[in-house]
């Protein structure tokens, strides 16, 4: 590593930043209502929420993770990616138009309408809470590390670590509270944009470098592997024994019907103007995303063939290193000036992606504290209703202590292995938020008690087995290596949690006195089919 | 929300304008056509999906056996995983175009009509 392509990184880190900081003060000009802080004022167009989709689901882990994963483990790298795409049919079809038909501006409000609205957002609104914060500490304990590898000052240095933490956090609180879901989505534009043009021009270098060959390129990577056939091949990760295959295919259906309940996901759907166009939009997130990893798996097999799996390795374990590494090669090697700039282009591409996934995040758990806890959950029918101009406030200040939480515990966990948090937060919300959103449009009988128990009854299990899980004690890759407390084998809770969360819900409504109200299910049914009444 | 405004005498003529259009036989044509194509799809892709996956550990030499070049089952059903959600997105959205888009508006500006 050289410094004259961390200085170039530093010089583009600060225009991204500049450029970040100028949208959301174009954006935060505009008014302070509510519909204009939680959704921007619907008036996205397909095209633009379809890029902000992928920007939002597009994390730092998907763009150097999966990639770094496909360069050292080849084929099960590629199968990974996989849940991660499928999991949008789950969104196109059974999700996006009918939550932004019946909903206004979070998940809760969907089950709102045929529920008592007390205990239904009390219980949904602190699930997304949990999920967006797992998400959000797994993501900046990640951006930590990155930036400080990027930056060059990553080793042992822990210092540098701490500021990247701190400086991501301080930004994204400003883009929330000041900017709103206008300057959330922009920047979730750009970043997608930067990425998709990022990939694109990658991926035709290796293209150009093989000639077109893609059969080349396979056995090119699987010689550069130093693992030669079985690169190609499942098992070099996922398979070494019975446990870790179940394990991964707990986390294969976590992140396939996980994807449906994220509520930084969900709000993205009430950014257009009608249910059209939010199926027009998850069309082209869906072309977007695939597309995107397509060019990954190009991407990880170059890294693997030009670079060598052993280098990768070397740079970071985990393998988050593979895409720059790749441009450096691809613009003609260290040290060179093509080496450099390309080197400096995708470092500033992973600190946009990572910043703005961090932003989508913290809007989302604002929401669900200030729009479904404070303003309704936590506030008796014969109380004073919260107005809107206080509800927005309380958004705003829930972002900046949402924030600062979410700083407290990535510095916390910086040196903890919190590899996991991704799939828990999957897990949580194919587990809690899914069967309750799902039951809730299309099962006639279901009931308030029903909600709640399928919520509380997809969560609780979810984070105990995790709590009592390989991945927090009782293993040399754990959070507590030093202790042993886990008596559940398997490091996803999926498999267990998410039949948990749809068998309470079931077990709930069966045994509730109240019986479901066949008008609010003819509104909600009506509503969520043909946009009547919708916001 | 706007409902927490709407008096008693409202709030039941509200119902009933829902129960009316549920019942009616344009919304369960739209209805029939949503779940008809909906239930049967996720069916399909989320059995094919976890199909794919036991498949890795339940018959690991099958995924070994070569296909062409270096292409082996394995990455050929992992590739038509990717062009399945590409073609059912396709499937889906032409669906909802030419079956319901149309009918749902009619019925939407119809609803919205009777509530007022």
């Amino acid at each position: 590593m050289n410094s004259a392509q961390h200085g170039l990184a530093v010089v583009l880190f600060a225009v991204i930043v500049l450029v970040t900081l100028g949208i959301t003060l174009w954006a935060g000009r505009r008014g302070q209502a509510a519909e204009e802080f939680y959704t921007g004022g619907r008036e996205f167009s397909p095209l633009q929420n379809g890029l902000a989709l992928s920007g939002d689901y597009l994390s730092a882990a998907s763009f150097l993770g999966v990639t770094g994963l496909i360069a050292l483990y080849g084929y099960d790298g590629v199968l990974y990616s996989i849940g991660f795409l499928v999991a949008w049919l789950v969104v196109l079809m059974l999700v996006a138009e009918l939550v932004r038909n019946a909903g206004r501006y979070t998940l809760a409000d969907v089950l709102a309408l045929r529920m008592r609205q007390r205990p239904v957002r009390a219980a949904v609104g602190s699930a997304s809470v949990v999920v967006t914060l797992l998400y959000l500490v797994a993501q900046m304990v990640g951006a930590g590390s990155l930036v400080a590898l990027l930056l060059g000052t990553g080793g042992g240095n822990g210092s540098a670590k701490t500021w990247a933490i701190v400086g991501v956090g301080a930004l994204m609180i400003v883009y929330v509270t000041v900017g709103g879901m206008k300057a959330t989505t922009w920047i979730q534009i750009v970043k997608a944009v930067l990425l998709v043009a990022g990939s694109v021009l990658l991926t035709l270098l290796v293209l150009v470098r093989f000639h077109g060959d893609l059969a080349e390129l396979m056995r090119a990577a699987a010689r550069g592997s130093g693992a030669g056939e079985a690169f190609l091949q499942p098992g070099l990760k996922y398979g070494t024994s019975r446990v870790s295959r179940l394990d991964f295919f707990s986390l294969g259906v976590a992140l396939v019907l996980g994807t449906a309940g994220l509520p930084h996901i969900l709000s993205r759907f009430y950014t257009v103007p009608t249910a059209r166009a939010a199926r027009r939009s998850t069309v082209w997130a869906i072309g977007l995303i695939g597309g995107f990893y397509l060019m990954a798996i190009v991407l990880g097999l170059g890294a693997a063939a030009l670079v060598g799996s052993a280098a990768v390795r070397a740079a970071n374990p985990a393998g988050n290193t593979a895409v720059p590494l790749l441009a450096q090669v691809l613009g003609g090697g260290a040290g060179s000036t093509g080496g450099v700039l390309l080197f400096a282009l995708i470092s500033a591409i992973a600190f946009a992606t990572i910043l703005a996934v961090v932003a989508g995040l913290t809007l989302a758990s604002s929401a669900a504290f200030a729009h479904d806890l404070f303003a309704r959950a936590w506030r008796r029918e014969d109380e004073r209703q919260v107005t809107e101009r206080q509800e927005v406030a309380v958004a705003r200040i829930a972002a900046v202590l949402i924030g600062a939480l979410a700083i407290g515990l990535s510095l916390y966990a910086q040196r903890l292995n919190v590899a996991f948090l991704v799939g828990l937060a999957f897990a949580v919300a194919a587990s809690a938020n899914l069967p309750t959103l799902l039951y809730s449009l299309f099962w006639r009988r279901f009931t308030t008690r029903g909600a709640v128990w399928a919520v509380y009854g997809g969560l609780v299990p979810a984070v105990l087995l995790v709590l009592f899980s390989p991945v927090v004690s009782g293993s040399p890759t754990a959070v507590f290596p030093g202790l042993d407390f886990h008596w559940f084998p398997l490091e996803n809770p999926g498999l267990v949690s998410i039949p948990a969360g749809f068998l309470s819900g079931w077990l709930g409504t069966v045994t509730s006195r109240e019986v479901a109200d066949p008008d609010k299910y003819a509104e909600l049914e009506v509503r969520s089919l043909t946009g009547a009444g919708a916001a | 929300m706007a409902q927490q405004e709407i008096t008693p005498q409202q709030s039941v003529g509200r119902a009933e304008v829902y129960r009316t259009v549920q019942e009616s036989e344009a919304f369960q044509q739209i209805r029939r056509g949503y779940r008809g194509f909906v239930f049967p799809a996720t069916a399909g892709f989320l059995g094919w999906y976890l199909l794919y996956l036991v498949a890795q550990t339940a018959a690991p030499g099958l995924m070994r056996q070569q296909v062409a070049g270096p292409l082996n089952v394995a990455w050929v059903l992992g590739l038509l995983q990717f062009s399945s959600t590409f073609v059912l997105t396709w499937l889906y959205a032409r669906n909802a175009r030419t079956g319901r888009d149309a009918a749902a508006l009619e019925l939407r500006w119809d609803t919205q009509d009777q509530l007022r």
